[in-house]
């Protein structure tokens, strides 16, 4: 039975987990309570003040953080009074929206440079305690009226980095329509956004943005976003493509002509399948892959050899949907180049993509055969679609025994 | 009675923890040898590397080459012929024990337990067995019927400085009883706390029962039950500017300071008890019918740090070390970092107390609302990645002498369940984790896209609760085996065949927000049917020499954990998934004189369709992708051999060697998915692999060893060994067909740094031996046993290395290879009383 007893506390003494000691909790240090507006009235231009007199504490409500992508390393609070002030942080993270926290200002630097006010290299383990989260915090409703006076940081009516909901105003005519910033690139874009006839705020969108590829809404009404500024001018940053409330009439019609292009892939972000191009392989494993070999920049290329064979080849690159509902007079360009035309390279479109009678149609376009050079498509008219939402795609066929290489790129669908 | 309970308590005061894998192990039958699995054999794998990466080689060998492969050469992780570990094949009681999934033997299942589990059979090269198809480089064949041990007790107590600090076994044997019952009890405790690498520890026991009846002479049942639980603290491999910067080759990133205490992030258990229940019965005929039903049941995990809107925690993250800096041209900012590594422990290793006070300030509410005045969301958890284990196989062996014939068949069925999940080890210092991919935040606005599981959105996840991924794979086998062996007076020749059915599926039990069509429920079934043959023919020249041809030709599944994209996310296979095909051949010529054995050989053996999945973070992409080479072709070709003299009886020299030349032999191609997205990243290209070396083993080895034998029961033996050709595991994704058409077109210095393949140092070390045994009493021997490896102190052997998955088209050192170092002087003591 004691042998019974001993396996069992073999058994015990492994499942056995060791308990760790926790460190003891960081108590932040308080001191007297400061406001925003005090360091607004004692901040010196273009100079960074670091805190050395000791303890001090500042109560902010975060009104933007991090998580949506369209900021890095920063988030905006307001303090109890209303006024705005940016956190530049050393490390990403750590502080959301809602969040009520009192900072400790001892050793911390503020900055006051080119009208921006903020304090930098905010360690939150070390000057931050969270009070409480999911507090809610209105935006001030304001207009593009008051966006011209108190431009001035020191200014207490200033209202640089506050949450605001701007009433009135919609989109110029040739943001609409537009991703807010390039999803794929990852890089930002800024369109202007104000009165139908009047001032304008850019609203600025990182390509990191989670709601990056969002489209500019064609219509009026208002939009709410954290204020931002440099020197004089103001910006509008977005926390969600939800707080862009323009659903009303608009006041100008849409001005498609200044559209740049409602597709273009040129494969310089080295894939294939980004913005949701499809390949499809029906017949053999040839498919259409992204290379620059030989080229300045990456292409789409095909071959349908496979080792020292040539196989049977039936690939398809197929376009995300292209939405020509405000679309004029629109064309498709692209160009081609190939070793030969044993295989053939055709160009389909498709307008009832995915339903159970999907159909494609061929479109005309012009090639050079035997030829590496590019050649351009020409525009291939596509009028007859605007008004829909259609696909195309390019049909790769090959027999087996022979074959050759096709390349292919710059595909642009755009306003004649 | 009372003798054993104060040895056991003994023992137990004695160790008050125990363990690692199977490290260091010596056999009662052969205690002169040791295993020189080292220190780093231990270690956990890490990018890239297998988990069971313990040579299986034979300890109990007549063959001096593989005793030299076994004992002293892996040491640097040397293998019979490069062929990797899942080409060893382990069994207990006639029944294979190799994972139907991964190919590979789980030692870890019986370690600790050398008393009882003996090798009374093992093979090098293609060799014939006669109940299961064995594996191409060596086959172990342990037995655990209870009779089979003669009535005694044993007790042994080992020290050492390797992978643990102390062992004790206690094993009771009955013999045959009157009632023709035999019943065997065997225990061990292992333990060690960082004994050579900080940070490391093992705490492990060994517990086997077995009982057989010999129901008549023609029919015995026996049971066997074994269970080695352990707990193991591993260490990581680093690069070379971090052991430049540490001083030290046992550098660990896997560990830090909780108020004082050192504490590891990446724990492994296990505890998985075997059950076996054999019947074994002989015709009247002399057909011998053995069949056995085998149980396996129990968990695995492993522990790691997981962040979430936090710093990576990994001290030596490339991001926090000077290298970074320096390689963007900021000295001071590189500079600074240098000091701070060369003084601060806070920056070297894991800063338990600052993730756990991070956590514990992080009051949060999900999507920002609800007032909260004390709920905090964990930025860092400690989470355990496990494995359910559950396996039933049944197998029946039929075997019949007809003449000069051995002719023999088996039928083998298996079912094997494994379910994948993580759960929450530790918050450290926070109320919840929440259950959410911050890696999927980019994929757009919709809040469902981030969910783990749609079905519990935003789901708070507390201590040891499930989250992340929840999956079963299911793998069943059916497989026949037959064989014939014939013993001439001038041939002796084999055949063994083996045909297969073998399916796999995934069953996933919850719908994430990435693919909420695909993750939850069963994927399809893939099914392999391999084949496989071997044959040998051996020429007896005459009673001393012998010469033997052998061949091995057939199919195998691949790994089948290794068929889907994303097992953790979703449903998708990989396309093609294609079994692998072998050739091998061998030619033996043996000697066996009483003052000479011998035995050279030659091998060539071709794997092709060969399969690698690896998920990593692709800097190109900006993206975890899944990643497979498919297509890849090995090839192994070499010399071995081994000879033993004796000069004036107590003068015993052995020498052995390898030379080989282990490459991979064709291009492969390789292609890669974003792991959140099931967009094909990487469109089907080839990676310029062929010619570069495979990592599996160093190339070549040489020994050579002088023992000792006095008249009064010591010995004294040191063994002098090489080890060359040894090459770092290359990554294919940065030689692919991309890359290079990068570099070929912009600087072809560039490319020709990329292409190289490290070739690590050689190595030479020495080893040493002595034992004594003594007999009192005429009933009590005592055997004591001491082993030094490493007597030079190298601390400069690289053991393993490998290329880091992770790879910057625009700056190849940012991620430079990693590398683990062998244990430099290490020695064990050991006692044993047998009575």
């Amino acid at each position: 039975m004691r042998k019974y007893f001993y396996c069992l506390s073999v058994v015990c003494l492994l499942a056995c987990k060791k308990n760790y000691q926790l460190p003891e909790e960081v108590v932040l240090a308080q001191g007297p309570a400061t406001s925003i507006s005090q360091l607004k009235i004692t901040c010196q231009k273009n100079t960074v003040h670091q805190f050395s007199t000791g303890d001090s504490s500042l109560v902010l409500t975060i009104v933007m953080d991090e998580s949506s992508g369209n900021t890095y390393k920063t988030v905006y609070a307001i303090d109890e009074q209303g006024q705005g002030m940016q956190l530049r942080l050393l490390n990403s993270g750590g502080l959301y929206t809602g969040d009520k926290i009192r900072m400790n200002l001892n050793r911390m630097y503020l900055a006051c440079i080119n009208n921006q006010l903020y304090f930098d290299s905010v360690d939150i383990s070390k000057s931050v305690l969270k009070l409480s989260s999911g507090n809610v915090v209105s935006p001030l409703s304001i207009t593009m009226a008051d966006l011209q006076q108190h431009t001035d940081v020191r200014d207490l009516e200033n209202l640089q980095n506050r949450l605001v909901r701007i009433s009135d105003v919609e989109f110029v005519s040739a943001a609409k329509g537009k991703q807010l910033a390039n999803a794929v690139t990852k890089t930002s874009a800024e369109y202007d956004i104000g009165l139908c006839a009047g001032s304008t705020i850019s609203v600025k969108t990182s390509g990191f943005a989670r709601f990056a590829s969002a489209k500019i809404p064609a219509g009026h009404g208002d939009i709410t976003g954290i204020l931002n500024q440099y020197n004089s001018a103001y910006t509008l940053l977005l926390r969600s493509e939800t707080e862009m409330n323009l659903n009303a009439a608009s006041c100008a019609p849409p001005d498609t002509a200044s559209l740049t292009f409602y597709l273009y892939k040129d494969f310089d972000d080295q894939s294939i399948s980004s913005s949701n191009w499809q390949t499809l392989s029906k017949q053999g494993s040839t498919t259409f892959s992204v290379s620059n070999f030989a080229q300045a920049s990456y292409y789409a290329r095909i071959y349908n050899k496979n080792g020292s064979s040539f196989e049977q080849a039936d690939a398809w690159l197929i376009s995300p949907a292209i939405d020509l509902q405000i679309a004029n007079q629109p064309v498709l360009n692209f160009k081609t180049a190939n070793s030969s035309t044993s295989a053939s390279l055709t160009c389909l479109l498709c307008s009832n993509y995915g339903d159970a009678d999907e159909t494609w149609s061929s479109l005309p376009f012009t090639i050079q055969k035997n030829s590496f050079t590019y050649c351009p498509s020409g525009d291939v008219d596509l009028s007859a679609y605007k008004g829909k939402t259609i696909r195309i795609a390019f049909r790769y066929q090959a027999p087996s025994g022979s074959g050759s290489i096709w390349n292919l790129d710059e595909i642009l669908v755009k306003e004649k | 009675m009372k003798t054993h309970f104060l040895l056991y308590s003994l023992l137990f005061l004695l160790l008050p923890a125990a363990a690692q894998i199977d490290t260091n192990r010596i056999s009662t039958d052969s205690i002169q040898f040791n295993m020189q699995f080292s220190g780093t054999e231990a270690m956990v794998s890490a990018e890239g590397m297998e988990e069971q990466d313990i040579s299986p080689l034979l300890l109990a060998s007549r063959d001096v080459y593989a005793q030299f492969a076994g004992f002293q050469f892996s040491f640097l992780r040397y293998r019979a012929r490069g062929l990797s570990s899942n080409y060893n094949s382990v069994s207990i009681n006639g029944l294979c024990m190799n994972s139907i999934d991964s190919r590979l033997a789980g030692f870890a299942n019986w370690s600790g337990l050398s008393d009882v589990i003996r090798f009374p059979e093992s093979a090098i090269g293609i060799a014939f067995q006669r109940s299961y198809y064995s594996a191409s480089a060596s086959n172990l064949s342990f037995d655990t019927h209870a009779a089979l041990f003669k009535k005694g007790t044993r007790y042994s107590y080992t020290v050492g400085n390797r992978s643990f600090s102390q062992r004790a076994t206690a094993s009771f044997f009955s013999g045959l009883t009157k009632n023709n019952w035999a019943f065997v009890l065997a225990l061990s405790l292992r333990n060690g706390n960082g004994v050579y690498v900080p940070g490391t520890s093992l705490k492990a026991a060994g517990m086997y029962a077995s009982a057989e009846k010999i129901i008549s002479a023609r029919h015995s049942l026996s049971f066997t039950a074994l269970l080695s639980p352990q707990v193991q603290e591993r260490a990581s491999a680093s690069t070379a500017e971090v052991y430049a910067l540490t001083k030290t080759p046992y550098y660990n990133s896997n560990w830090g300071y909780q108020v004082g205490e050192v504490r590891s992030a990446a724990q492994s258990k296990q505890s998985q008890p075997l059950f076996f229940l054999t019947d074994i019965f002989t015709t009247r005929s002399n057909a011998r019918i053995q069949s056995t039903v085998f149980y396996k049941v129990g968990k695995q995990s492993y522990s790691g740090l997981n962040w979430s809107d936090a710093a990576n925690p990994d001290p030596d993250y490339y991001r926090y070390l000077p290298s970074n800096y320096y390689l963007q041209h900021n000295q001071a900012a590189g500079d600074a970092l240098t000091a701070d590594w060369q003084s601060n422990s806070s920056v070297t290793q894991i800063n338990w107390d600052a993730m756990i006070q991070q956590n514990q300030a992080n009051l949060f509410s999900v999507n920002s609302t609800g007032y909260n005045t004390s709920e905090t969301r964990s930025r860092y958890v400690l989470e355990d990645r496990c494995e359910n284990v559950q396996q039933i196989s049944l197998q029946s062996n039929y075997a019949k002498r007809i003449n000069r014939h051995f002719l023999y068949s088996s039928i083998r069925l298996d079912y094997l369940s494994t379910h994948y999940y993580k759960t929450i080890n530790d918050l450290l210092g926070g109320s919840f984790w929440l259950d959410i991919n911050q890696f999927a935040a980019q994929l757009g606005t919709d809040e469902r896209l981030q969910q783990n599981n749609i079905d519990a959105p935003n789901r708070k996840v507390r201590q040891g609760e499930r989250f992340g991924y929840d999956y079963f794979l299911l793998n069943k086998a059916a497989e026949f085996f037959w064989g014939d062996d014939y013993h001439g007076r001038k041939f002796d020749v084999f055949i063994n065949a083996v045909c297969k059915l073998q399916t796999t599926q995934r069953i996933g039990l919850i719908a994430n927000g990435r693919f909420p069509t695909s993750s939850k429920g069963s994927s399809a079934s893939i099914n392999f049917v391999p084949l496989k043959l071997k044959a040998g023919i051996d020429y007896k020249i005459n009673g001393r020499q012998t010469l033997s041809v052998r061949s091995e030709i057939g199919t195998q599944a691949p790994d089948t954990r290794q068929v889907f994209i994303s097992a953790t996310s979703r449903n998708d296979i990989i396309p093609n998934p294609a079994l692998e095909q072998i050739l091998m051949h061998e030619i033996n010529y043996q000697l066996h004189y009483s003052f000479l054995r011998a035995r050279i050989g030659a091998y060539a053996n071709w794997q092709r369709n060969l399969m690698q999945m690896r998920s990593y973070w692709h800097d190109t992409y900006n993206t975890t992708a899944n990643m497979v080479v498919q297509g890849l072709s090995q090839r192994q070709v070499g010399l071995e051999f081994g000879l033993e003299t004796t000069v004036f009886i107590s003068h015993v020299i052995q020498l052995a060697g390898g030379i080989g030349n282990y490459v991979y032999s064709r291009n492969a191609t390789i292609r890669a998915w974003n792991d959140n997205t099931a967009e094909e990243i990487q469109a089907p290209s080839i990676t310029y692999i062929k010619g570069l070396h495979t990592a599996a083993s160093p190339q070549s080895a040489l020994g050579l060893s002088y023992r000792y034998n006095a008249k009064r029961y010591w010995y004294a033996s040191c063994q002098l060994n090489y080890v060359a050709g040894r090459y770092v595991a290359i990554n294919p994704d940065k030689r692919s067909e991309q890359v290079v058409a990068r570099y070929s077109s912009q600087d072809t210095d560039l490319l020709t740094t990329l292409m190289q393949q490290e070739k690590l140092k050689n190595a030479f070390y020495i080893n040493a031996m002595a034992g004594k045994s003594y007999r009192f009493k005429k009933k009590y021997n005592v055997n004591l046993s001491l082993s030094i490896n490493n007597l030079l102190n190298s601390k400069k052997i690289i053991a393993s290395a490998y290329e880091q998955l992770r790879f910057d088209v625009n700056e190849q050192a940012r991620f430079p290879n990693k590398y683990l170092y062998a244990q430099g002087f290490n020695m064990m003591f050991q006692a044993a009383i047998n009575f």
